[in-house]
């Protein structure tokens, strides 16, 4: 491999370039056919070359050669803007090639280490992230993003205390990154929610298409007990994407949050959840195991957009059961239909102490 | 919620009674469900978290997918492989893998075999609810562009040359011919080519627009155009008796 910055090489594997750049297919990559050689040569040419440099492919068995020679001293800040546009395009595994050539041609440059130390670092190569940052910050001491990139390395590394330097030694630098609001708001919430909500609610405001921004200032709002405004920002970052895996996270302290405005409300045990319980037994006794086991399905199934439990003029139907039910009456049927089914089935809620005083109660009658 | 999404979600709700629970969860697919039964009175959708970025998309090819197969309320199908000659099959692929220890051809045959039905199942009713989102639901047009060029690049990787040398050639070009008839389709669909020239190279151009045509040839209106679509294909793949179809009614 050369690097320097009069002459660079890069050496793909034809697997390493992303198809979504060239106008061909990854099989027609894998195959090396000549359409595919022609169109990888095309996009070389295009993106690098012309005036601002001499371009030449060559293929070799499955990889592809690309050597780069400067015309214009413009030459170089266009290779690296092609480079960012790589990693922009999420194309990672042709970026790594292109930056971790780029860093040896260019050591000093602080856009190349930035970026191929944040690249590094979003692909879980930590140990080699870490010192292309340390280097990108000592090169450049007033960089925001490169100490924010490097906090959030340090953190993925669970260093939390280096990160905590990071992260406040860039946002003493640019106090409006958001980014750096995010993370740093992120970090300090592990410890002191309260001292983060600050900054949490900044982020949350200015990246509202953000899920991780909504989620974290979600969740602090409700480890420092605003349960209504919890609740109503989880669900905001659920609309923000529906099925991701943050999303069952909002889903599950949404029903937390329920669970525990539910228990402001009535203290100790609620008299209404045991009532419910008894009405349940009663129910299943009449419609028989294999109904029970439909009916508990049913609600559980429909619960997983939520019943409202704290709101008693909401009412629901369901297929299984005639009727209109309250949410936290349909929640008291799945809860005792689950623990007739199967006791060890979690249900998401907590309702024992009610269970146990329904079941006391009902074998008394 | 998209409005065209929530109008899907009614529709199946009217036409079958039965509403659409929609869990997230990790599954070998991009999404799947599981058709509302008497004892279980939803139909259950599952979107795999790791495509969240299509989910809408992808619920509303899963609800275009239970309004095909409930057209009939009265005759609900439901693909089900013979046992006694998917194991034959299963016997007589893992004979011919001559370099590998019994018991891992064995369970390398059933993976094989059960993909090859899978693809003649789900293949035939994917293309027609292709064709039902991009009918209703035109604001999911980007989602569905992404999410199918996606996928079909995620099919082309079978055409990797070790794939094909470790695949017996009579699943392997089934495959492959469902997979290009499904990427022909798409092209049709969207007007977009492209897609298509990995099966021109790898040579499996014929056999996907055979599959194509065969599909082209069965009445859009018909109530059973998903059954006749596989039954059909199987004719083509040499695929007959692999399979019966078992109806119920939601009567």
């Amino acid at each position: 491999m050369t690097a320097s910055p009069d002459r660079i090489i890069f050496r793909f594997h034809l697997s390493e370039l992303d198809p979504s750049l060239l106008p061909v297919e990854p099989s027609l990559l894998q195959a090396g056919t000549s359409p595919a050689a022609e169109s990888i040569r095309n996009y070389f040419e295009k993106s690098l070359g012309f005036d601002l440099a001499e371009i030449h492919v060559d293929f070799q068995g499955d990889h592809v050669n690309v050597e780069w020679k400067p015309r214009t001293p413009n030459s170089e800040k266009a290779l690296i803007g092609w480079a960012v546009d790589i990693l922009k395009a999420g194309a990672y595994k042709m970026g790594q090639v292109v930056f971790s050539v780029l860093a040896e041609a260019f050591p000093e440059n602080i856009v190349v280490l930035c970026n191929y130390g944040m690249l590094l670092s979003d692909l879980g190569h930590l140990d080699k992230a870490i010192p292309i940052l340390v280097k990108t910050t000592n090169l450049e001491p007033d960089h925001a993003n490169a100490w924010n990139a490097l906090g959030v390395a340090y953190q993925r590394k669970e260093q939390d205390e280096d990160a905590l330097f990071a992260l406040q030694k860039s946002h003493s630098i640019d106090p409006e990154n958001i980014y750096t609001i995010r993370n740093l708001g992120g970090l300090i919430a592990k410890k002191d929610p309260p001292k983060a909500l600050n900054l949490l609610k900044k982020a949350a405001f200015l990246l509202p298409n953000d899920q991780g921004a909504q989620y974290g200032y979600g969740l602090c709002l409700r480890l420092t007990g605003n349960l209504a405004e919890a609740s109503s920002v989880l669900h905001k970052a659920i609309d923000v994407a529906p099925y991701s895996e943050l999303a069952e996270l909002c889903r599950s302290e949404l029903t937390a949050i329920s669970h525990e405005i539910m228990r402001e409300k009535g203290g100790g045990v609620r008299m209404d959840v045991v009532m419910y319980c008894i009405a349940a037994m009663e129910r299943y006794k009449e419609l028989g195991s294999e109904k029970t086991k439909t009916i508990a399905f049913e609600i559980a199934m429909l619960g997983r957009s939520g019943f409202d439990i704290n709101n008693p003029s909401k009412k629901y139907k369901l297929k299984s059961l005639p009727g209109e039910f309250t949410g936290l009456q349909l929640v008291a049927y799945m809860y005792v239909g689950l623990k007739m089914v199967d006791p060890s089935l979690d249900s998401g809620i907590d309702f024992s102490r009610e269970y146990e005083h329904a079941l006391q109660l009902y074998k008394t009658r | 919620m998209n409005l065209e999404l929530q109008e899907l979600l009614n529709s199946v709700e009217q036409a079958t009674g039965y509403t659409v629970s929609v869990t997230t969860k990790e599954i070998s697919t991009h999404a799947s469900f599981v058709s509302a039964t008497p004892e279980r009175p939803v139909h259950a959708v599952f979107i795999n978290p790791k495509y969240a970025q299509w989910g809408d998309y992808l619920l509303a090819m899963q609800c275009s997918m239970i309004l095909i197969k409930w057209k009939d309320i009265t005759r609900i199908p439901d693909f089900s492989p013979d046992p006694q000659i998917v194991n034959n099959q299963i016997r007589n692929i893992s004979g011919k893998m001559e370099n590998i220890p019994a018991p891992a051809a064995q369970k390398f045959s059933s993976m094989l075999i059960s993909g090859l039905l899978q693809q003649l199942n789900s293949i035939p009713i994917q293309m027609m609810a292709v064709e039902i989102c991009r009918d209703r639901c035109p604001s999911l047009h980007r989602q569905q562009n992404e999410s199918i060029q996606n996928e079909l690049r995620e099919m082309t990787s079978v055409l990797d040359k070790k794939i094909q040398s470790t695949t017996p050639q009579e699943i392997f070009e089934r495959c492959v011919a469902m997979n290009a008839a499904y990427s022909y389709h798409w092209a049709e669909v969207s007007g977009d080519a492209s897609i298509t020239l990995s099966y021109q190279a790898a040579g499996f151009c014929a056999k996907g627009k055979e599959l194509l045509g065969a599909y082209k040839t069965i009445d859009p209106k018909s109530v059973t155009r998903y059954q006749e679509t596989v039954d059909s294909w199987a004719g083509y793949l040499n695929l007959n008796g692999w399979y019966t179809w078992r109806y119920r009614s939601n009567r």
